[in-house]
């Protein structure tokens, strides 16, 4: 898939077409085209909806950030689900989402985003845990932490690690951090796979002890 | 690799290099780029003793439309399954679960080519003009080429991907000759001594003849 990328330079506005592909036919610049316009349709449609359910103002202002992002990740889940796109062109997909609703993202970051802090991605990654389990821990911010930490695949971790923090809830991200970096450096290295209950909390438990 | 062809010899040799024997898990399997599709090759658990172990894998992969179009890797993992009273080179301890071993041994794509790299990219940018065939611009990572696809030249094979593939990484090599002139002509750069002599002598002359000569050399090299 070939994504259409607008970039507003000062005055004038840039389209550009992006792809692994090294050459592009007329025929991929009309199948980006459609797919540009059915994603901005899609975008609209999620404005919409996060209006309406109140978790966004007509001043770009989220009222409920854990559940807006919740929204947008399932939307964009089932869009991705229609349209497939190749994991060569993936981070072309997220890049892009950005500046395309200031709705959702007042502001485009300046610099390339990594896949990892990419709002968009991460709200992709929580929509496929239920919100019930997401409700637990009500920082967005916090979220975006523990997504992106790899030894929290394990749902069994994961599910471990909601419940501490549901116990000693942080007040921020910044005061949640140093547990989720102690429990994945207690895993760094660990196939966790190959433990049985009892072994995967004995070693969690010593980060807490 | 196209479907129906074969990879052979996907298996890896555990080694120990502890003087005594440890339980070990050793996967052998393959893993999509974007890491969705995975497919166990073979895992065996073994007690391995002093030096190498038993031959782990597979013979032969036969690719077959199960794994669909995309680039794979061909992994390999060796996993603790019990403890040891010794530490690893970083140090760490060896307890159940610790990874011993893990690391990709082998790339292959799978109907598709590996990701293009260069400088160049070509995009259509149809106008109505006779004088414009090609254009370019330069851009963050490289420059992009626009090609009239208006242009009977190349309208007539813009819908055959093959066609028109052939015919711009053909036309590519002048157009790179000219993109080089331009960056030389801007600076002092004499990688390309050639490209700086001509700049350096003015001889307009010379330059249909040295595009001509390296537009012939790569033509050889591409379709040899």
């Amino acid at each position: 898939m070939v994504i259409k990328i607008i970039k507003k330079d000062k005055s004038k506005e840039v389209i550009q077409y992006k792809s692994v592909k090294k050459i592009l036919t007329p025929e991929d610049i009309k199948e980006a085209d459609r797919f540009d316009n059915a994603l901005n349709h899609e975008i609209r449609e999620i404005e919409k909806v996060l209006l309406e359910k109140k978790m966004l103002t007509p001043e770009a202002r989220k009222s409920n950030m854990l559940g807006a992002w919740y929204l947008i990740g399932t939307r964009i889940n089932r869009f991705l689900k229609k349209y497939k796109i190749s994991s060569e062109e993936e981070n072309l997909f997220w890049d892009h989402l950005y500046g395309r609703s200031v709705l959702i993202s007042k502001t485009s970051p300046t610099s390339k985003i990594s896949k990892t802090r990419n709002d968009f991605k991460i709200a992709s990654l929580l929509a496929h845990h239920p919100i019930t389990k997401l409700k637990k821990i009500r920082l967005w911010a916090l979220w975006r932490e523990i997504i992106t930490y790899k030894a929290f695949k394990d749902e069994r971790v994961l599910n471990w690690v909601i419940k501490r923090l549901e116990e000693e809830p942080p007040k921020t991200r910044d005061a949640g951090r140093p547990f989720l970096k102690a429990v994945s450096a207690r895993l760094k290295r660990i196939d966790t796979t190959v433990l049985n209950n009892r072994e995967l909390t004995s070693k969690l438990i010593e980060v807490v002890r | 690799m196209n479907y129906g062809e074969k990879i052979s010899g996907a298996y890896v040799i555990p080694i120990n290099e502890f003087s005594e024997s440890i339980l070990v898990l050793v996967k052998i399997f393959i893993v999509s780029t974007d890491g969705k599709k995975t497919e166990m090759l073979q895992e065996k658990e073994i007690n391995l003793q002093e030096g190498e172990g038993p031959k782990i894998g597979v013979d032969e992969i036969i690719i077959t439309k199960k794994y669909g179009i995309g680039s794979y890797s061909i992994r390999a993992r060796m996993i603790a399954l019990e403890g040891k009273d010794r530490l690893l080179p970083d140090g760490s301890k060896i307890e159940k679960g610790k990874i011993l071993y893990d690391r990709v041994n082998q790339k292959f794509y799978i109907e598709t080519d590996p990701k293009e790299s260069g400088p160049c990219r070509f995009q259509p940018h149809g106008r109505d003009d006779k004088n414009y065939l090609f254009d370019w611009e330069e851009e963050e990572d490289g420059y992009v080429i626009y090609f009239n696809d208006w242009h009977p030249r190349i309208k007539q094979i813009a819908s055959n991907e093959e066609e028109l593939t052939n015919y711009l990484t053909e036309q590519g090599s002048m157009l790179a000759l000219q993109i080089r002139l331009e960056e030389l002509v801007g600076d002092d750069d004499k990688e390309d001594e050639e490209l700086a002599k001509l700049i350096k002598d003015k001889d307009i002359s010379a330059v249909y003849k040295l595009f001509l000569s390296r537009h012939s050399e790569f033509l050889w090299d591409i379709k040899k």
